[in-house]
């Protein structure tokens, strides 16, 4: 199959399973207005036929307290009982007349021209004879019957005969209003219970689909907790690994070196200086591979939690300039120039190596990134903390990288990246010395503006048993 | 099945006492429906009134037999007296007596009355009499106990439920005195015999006869309704026939009495349930007595069966008045005491 064609037919089913919800609620919703406008209509239907019923009645009884007073033919009588019925709701046209279609007594407006209408088809019964728009004509016959009828001594019995009409119009005024009030109402339920309708059968699908996320989040969390148990085990081989490699390669390498600086001063003795400049570059490799590998054994160290901090007394001055003299190759190659100021107390109590290290890191960094600029390192010591700042006017960091450079193996990206080697150790661990001791590291940079490094440690360092600061472990040494 | 076959009950008066109760004591009830079941009963009959029959051939034809409807309370009670009345007239000539329900077999009917052979039938009430003249039977009969009139029945014999003017004119003289003038409506083609009488009697005793005739209710509403205006109280009386084809009973007579109350017009009627809605008094018949006058014009008519005795109005009736309707036209109420049925 073409995968254009695949696709359309991915993007029919979506669409119609997209719209499936849509058909469902759109289905309720015509069934349940369609239910509540038929149920209108048939309690419509129920109550025409009921007012229909109750005005043939209302004839029937018209006609039967009519025909005494018809009988004796009493029209101040006949006009009392038309006013009764005259007052029933609706009735708009009372006629009394005999069985020649001759009025005896009338009130109000026939809507119809009864007698003409339904000559020669008049009921024996109370019926709706006739209805337009606005009315219903019903029609009863005035009956006499012979009380005698049953009698064994009566030789004559006298039918049942009709002597008269009674004519009825009854206005259709309540059904319209029922229709008004009937209709809306019923459409107003029929919209709330489809509302319902739908409401549940939403609540239902949401349900279902809730019962669908919480099991995939259950496997999809299984699946994140193998996943981090095997990444952390992963994580665990690799520094294992690392410290392993790199501790085996440490060895070979210091006798790397030591042959290295032998075979140098024999060099130098011997005066030959070709040979001697070649084995000068092998020593500068090896020693920067031996700083390399214990940068990596460093940081390894402090992933597992196994660094510790050795804290001993250290003069300050000693520390600054220890760490001045490595960098200062570097510095004179790029043509910079360094100072530095320390104030305050000189001897302090931290952990000398790692503080040496921190030192050297960020004037390495600044010697590094600077050409033919100026590098300032300020130290000052008092009672409760340690500040170094290390201060250059070299490329500077932009400030969305800022946060990244204390990262293990993360880098500064620029576009002349290649020139300045390095594995992206040096602040991580400059940064976790730091932490282990209690204090940080921050940095103010900005593109082409230089850079300043601020070192914190609070002082004293204390150090309480065994206990992990910033997942490290550290071990209490007597001062 | 009952309904569909005649069903008659059939009996011999030997004692007139024992018609005391209404019922004799000696009447059987036969039932003659299809002809195979008339077949049974007439074969069973044969079988277990042999020997009566064969004694019963010398005892004498019954001169008179009743055919009257067997019919439930109030009429019952009355055919009841009426019976009696004859019995006590008849006793010696033993008067068999069939009782006929609603759907009888004028041939079954014919069929009895062929193997009793009476000279002369008493008939009682429209039933009776339509079964009779439609049997085909010509054995002689009289009428009783029906409003039959002779300008309808010209050649009938009988005594009619209509009251005789002469009678009522002395009752109506005897409780209200004061009485000057009677309205009276009647039915021409029915009543006329009537009103020949009624202006006969009404002259000899020094009343004036207003008369109108009416052909329907209607009319007969009109004009008792007319009568009802101007009658003037205690001088004038309006009568009410017994001819339902002129007076609606429910719808007229309750709208007179009523203007009557108001303007103290006396009302008479020969309905007795008159009375009870506020006629001054109505009558009623005395059906013993009737039943001695149904006898003796049988017997009559059995001697003479070739000569029709006519028919005569109701003589013997009795008198049933309102004690309140009196005293609201200030009539004396205390010499009515003696009347059976009083209202108050």
């Amino acid at each position: 199959m073409m995968p254009g064609g695949s696709g359309h037919l991915r993007f029919q089913s979506t669409s119609l399973r997209g719209m499936l919800p849509y058909a469902r609620v759109g289905g309720i919703a015509v069934v349940s207005l369609a239910a509540f406008l038929i149920m209108s209509w048939l309690m419509y239907r129920e109550f025409r036929q009921l007012l229909i019923e109750q005005g043939v009645q209302l004839a029937e009884q018209f006609a039967h307290t009519s025909r005494p007073v018809f009988v004796v033919n009493n029209l101040d009588a006949i006009q009392k009982t038309a006013s009764v019925f005259q007052g029933y709701p609706g009735v708009q046209y009372v006629a009394v007349i005999d069985r020649d279609f001759r009025v005896r007594y009338e009130d109000g407006v026939p809507s119809v021209p009864t007698h003409e209408a339904y000559r020669g088809s008049w009921p024996e019964h109370g019926t709706l004879a006739a209805e337009d728009d606005h009315f219903w004509h019903f029609i009863a016959p005035i009956g006499i019957t012979d009380a005698e009828a049953n009698s064994p001594y009566v030789e004559r019995t006298r039918p049942g005969e009709v002597v008269g009409y009674v004519l009825l119009d009854i206005d259709k005024d309540r059904l319209r209003r029922l229709g008004f009030v009937l209709v809306p109402i019923n459409a107003t339920i029929g919209v709330v219970v489809t509302f319902l309708l739908i409401f549940w059968a939403k609540k239902e699908t949401l349900s279902a689909h809730a019962d669908v996320l919480e099991s995939e989040v259950r496997i999809r969390t299984q699946d994140a907790l193998a996943a981090r148990d095997a990444a952390l085990t992963a994580d665990r081989h690799k520094s294992e690994f690392l410290a392993t490699v790199t501790h085996e390669m440490r060895t070979p390498l210091h006798a790397i070196i030591g042959y290295t600086q032998l075979a140098l001063e024999n060099l130098q003795y011997h005066d030959d200086r070709p040979n001697e400049t070649k084995f000068k570059v092998v020593l500068k490799n090896a020693v920067q591979l031996l700083a390399l590998i214990n940068n990596i054994l460093d940081t390894t160290a402090l992933e597992a939690g196994k660094m510790d901090v050795s804290l001993e007394p250290a003069n300050l001055k000693d520390l600054v300039h220890s760490a001045i003299d490595t960098v200062r190759p570097l510095v004179s190659k790029n043509g910079n120039q360094l100072e530095h100021q320390i104030n305050g107390q000189e001897m302090i109590v931290v952990d000398k190596a790692k503080l040496q290290q921190i030192l050297t890191n960020l004037l390495t960094n600044a010697a590094k990134f600077t050409h033919r600029g100026h590098i300032l390192l300020k130290a000052e010591s008092t009672e409760t903390q340690l500040c170094i700042e290390i201060s250059d006017t070299g490329i500077g960091i932009p400030h969305d990288q800022q946060a990244l450079i204390f990262q293990p193996f993360r880098k500064v990206e620029i576009d002349n990246a290649h020139k300045y080697q390095g594995t992206g150790l040096g602040l991580a661990i400059s940064q976790a010395f730091c932490g282990l001791m209690g204090g940080a590291i921050t940095v103010k940079s900005s593109v082409n503006a230089g850079a300043t490094f601020t070192v914190t440690i609070p002082l004293p360092v204390r150090l309480k048993g065994d206990r992990h600061i910033d997942g490290a472990r550290v071990s209490e040494r007597a001062v | 099945m009952d309904n569909s076959c005649l069903t008659v009950r059939e009996g011999t008066s030997e004692r007139p006492g024992n018609l005391s109760s209404g019922v004799p004591e000696d009447r059987k009830r036969l039932s003659q429906g299809p002809y195979y079941g008339a077949t049974c009963i007439v074969l069973i009959l044969a079988c277990l009134s042999a020997p009566l029959l064969a004694r019963g051939a010398s005892l004498p034809s019954p001169n008179v037999c009743v055919l009257y409807p067997d019919v439930g309370e109030p009429y019952a009670r009355i055919t009841a007296e009426i019976l009696n009345g004859i019995a006590e007239r008849i006793s010696a000539s033993q008067p068999c007596t069939l009782a006929l329900l609603e759907q009888a077999d004028t041939h079954a009917a014919k069929g009895w009355l062929s193997g009793r052979s009476p000279k002369v039938v008493i008939t009682l009430g429209r039933l009776a009499t339509h079964v009779l003249e439609t049997s085909g039977t010509r054995l002689p009969y009289v009428i009783g106990a029906l409003d039959i009139s002779p300008d309808t029945r010209p050649e009938a014999s009988g005594i009619s439920l209509a009251v005789d003017p002469a009678v009522m004119f002395d009752h109506l003289t005897k409780i209200a005195p004061r009485i000057k003038r009677v309205f009276l409506v009647f039915e021409p083609a029915h009543d006329r015999w009537l009103l020949e009488r009624a202006i006969k009697e009404a002259s000899a005793r020094g009343l004036e006869l207003r008369a109108e005739p009416a052909a329907n209710v209607l009319e007969g509403a009109e004009r008792y309704g007319h009568f009802v205006q101007i009658a003037e109280p205690h001088t004038d009386a309006i009568w009410l026939t017994l001819n339902n084809a002129i007076i609606d009973d429910q719808n007229l007579v309750p709208y007179l009495i009523e203007k009557a109350w108001y303007r103290k017009i006396i009302i008479v009627s020969n309905t007795l349930e008159h009375a009870r809605w506020g006629v001054l008094f109505a009558t009623y018949p005395d059906n013993r007595a009737l039943g001695h006058r149904l006898a003796e014009m049988a017997l009559q008519l059995a001697e003479h069966p070739e000569h029709p005795l006519g028919v005569d109005p109701l003589r013997d009736i009795k008198i049933a008045p309102n004690t309140r309707i009196m005293n609201h036209l200030g009539l004396p109420a205390g010499s009515t005491s003696h009347f059976e049925i009083r209202y108050d």
